[in-house]
């Protein structure tokens, strides 16, 4: 098998001429890096999307009170509502959420936060970390217990010495027990996107207080219904009837949501990608460059070659071959370095941004490098194929 | 005797009208199996041009050139590169080993382009007839002369070619050394292998039946 034999011989050249060859594959090698990177932040965000927004099998409507330029009127969100649409056979549950930015009282300190009101589903759908402590109840949010669980930096302000569980704080006027201390990272704000939230009550407590109404709710339909059919019988309920009060809310679904972001990480994908293209580009003329010098001063050994009965094609296909690897080897390169350094990252540094590198993409990368190999080696391998072999073995 | 290749009236020129150069002007011989055959001329009389159009390096540019019966100007190029593998076996003044290669590899190379099997126990029993036996992994630069000229020569042997040209064979060797070497050509005509020297050492050209001397791209008569 001849093709075996031009493998050898095109390492046994880039061992004979080290310098060069890692000069003509730094070109690639550079492109594939980029490459592995841009798709490994790529794949990161894909996986990140999936994690923000995974619905565990469940279609999720979302609602947010709107405004109708029309009416000059913001949508509110009742309590009444969203016991409806619970009510409804298609719906599994509904969760609701409303904020406030308000001062929070200890015995020695007060509190400027955000203050979430949830339900009993919050802390595990979003997996809140509890550093302490425990969660509510669903009694206690349907009987607007005054319970609250404080982040971590609420604490440290309000308790610098003593124990916040068993204690007490006041909003608006009303003690509220601490039952547990949780952990309010920048991957929750992207998860839950609610920043700076340092309380966290029961959502019936504060949408009874004066001007607090409900700012988002999500709605998890049974799977089998189709997204548009979840947002009618949504919009069915908020209406009330009423056509003009449906301009009042803006009911989206989680594939609607999704897409948005997806549509912008690959706008951000594909420019990054057109940089890396033009490195490669520019790593191929290398490659190219290279096997122009090659075949120059190897003029005599392809003249001995076709002495020896070496077809045209013999010659292409050697020179290709030769081509092919030198390119191989910089993605090859590329690609271990940069699954390293990818490992290296996710487990030193606490990205915000994951990065994850697919099987696909690494044999996407070194079928390109064989492909630039091959498209770079066309000109250098048809030359020598074409040299006469009198005129070859004359050249000193 | 049986004819293995007959010339016509060979012209061969470069270049065209008033830049147009004659370096064959009417060559016409045979070459009859078994021979050995000694091209003898000073340098720039077209010894070498026409060892090159015998080998089926190049083409003629008038006149006709036949091999085993056939006519070389119309056989498509990569036909005349599957002759030259089976056909003819290649001896180069400066060797032409590939430098990356051991002798072993160098060997077995034309077998590459004959698809024969068993090329590695062949390159050794080759090298082993050449008494090179202890050089087998040896690479081109740390042989001498002769034995890189040996290693050559079982190169040329690899597929069983009737026909041998060499060209200056010794010209790059000492005199012993070419001795041992032209010894060696004479065993392998006289085990039935047709050889063609190119030569301008009158002692080279002795140990050949027939001599052809060339003057200004003609042979003398």
């Amino acid at each position: 098998m001849m093709f075996v034999e031009y493998l050898k011989v095109s390492f046994l050249l880039m061992r004979a001429k080290p310098v060069r060859s890692i000069l003509s594959l730094l070109g690639i090698y550079i492109g594939v890096l980029a490459l592995v990177i841009i798709v490994s932040i790529g794949a990161g965000m894909q996986e990140k999307l999936k994690e923000t927004f995974g619905t565990r099998g469940a279609r999720v409507v979302f609602i947010h009170p709107g405004f109708d330029a029309v009416s000059k009127k913001i949508g509110t969100i009742t309590m009444d509502d969203l016991m409806q649409i619970k009510k409804q056979p298609e719906v599994l549950s509904v969760m609701q959420r409303a904020e406030k930015d308000m001062d929070i009282r200890a015995d020695r300190a007060t509190y400027h936060t955000k203050i979430l009101g949830i339900d009993d589903a919050f802390v595990g759908l979003y997996r809140i970390k509890l550093t302490r402590g425990r969660t509510f109840l669903n009694d206690e949010i349907e009987r607007k217990q005054p319970l609250c669980l404080i982040s971590k930096e609420t604490a440290r302000a309000l308790f610098p010495i003593e124990d916040p569980l068993e204690n007490t704080v006041s909003i608006n006027g009303m003690g509220f027990h601490v039952i547990g201390v949780m952990e309010w990272d920048s991957a929750t704000e992207q998860r839950t996107s609610s920043q700076d939230t340092g309380v966290l009550v029961p959502v019936t407590w504060l949408v009874s207080q004066n001007s607090v109404n409900v700012n988002f709710a999500e709605v998890r339909v049974r799977p089998e219904i189709t997204a548009t059919r979840s947002i009618a019988i949504v919009n069915n309920i908020l209406s009330h009837g009423d056509a003009d009060r449906s301009r009042l809310f803006y009911v989206r679904s989680m594939e609607q949501f999704m897409q948005r972001s997806q549509e912008m990480a690959d706008r951000v994908q594909s420019s990054l990608l057109g940089i890396a293209a033009i490195s490669l580009l520019v790593g191929g003329i290398g490659v190219a460059n290279v096997m122009v010098t090659s075949v120059t001063e190897r003029t005599r050994e392809i003249g001995t070659r076709k002495a020896l009965g070496a077809r045209r094609i013999d010659i292409l296909l050697q020179f290709l071959t030769e081509a092919s690897v030198l390119s191989t080897s910089g993605g090859v390169l590329a690609v271990v370095t940069g699954a390293i350094g990818v490992n290296l990252a996710k487990t030193l540094l606490e990205l915000t941004t994951p990065l994850a590198l697919p099987v696909e993409a690494v044999l996407g990368c070194l079928v390109l490098t064989v492909a630039i190999g091959l498209i770079a080696g066309v000109y250098p391998a048809s030359r020598a194929a074409q040299l006469s072999p009198a005129e070859a073995l004359r050249y000193e | 005797m049986s004819e293995l290749m007959r010339l016509q009236e060979i012209y061969k020129w470069v270049g065209d009208g008033d830049a147009r150069t004659e370096i064959l002007k009417g060559v016409s011989m045979t070459v009859d199996a078994g021979e050995f055959i000694a091209i003898m001329g000073a340098s720039g009389s077209g010894k070498s041009t026409l060892l090159n159009l015998i080998g089926l390096l190049d083409l003629p540019s008038a006149g006709q050139l036949w091999i085993n019966g056939k006519d070389a100007a119309i056989l498509p190029e990569d036909e005349l590169a599957q002759i030259r593998a089976h056909t003819i076996g290649f001896i180069f003044q400066s060797f032409n080993l590939l430098p990356y290669l051991t002798a072993m590899e160098n060997v077995a190379l034309p077998m590459g382009y004959t698809h024969r099997t068993e090329t590695i126990e062949r390159s050794r029993t080759l090298l082993t007839q050449m008494n090179l036996q202890h050089r087998l992994f040896a690479r081109p630069n740390t042989l001498s002369g002769g034995e890189k000229q040996r290693v050559a020569i079982a190169r040329a042997l690899a597929n069983e070619p009737p026909l041998l040209l060499a060209d200056e064979p010794t010209g790059a060797l000492d005199s012993k050394t070419g001795i041992q070497i032209m010894d060696l050509l004479g065993e392998l005509n006289k085990n039935g292998a047709t050889v063609i020297v190119v030569t301008h050492d009158e002692n080279v050209a002795k140990r050949a039946q027939r001599v052809l001397r060339m003057r200004d791209g003609k042979f003398d008569s």
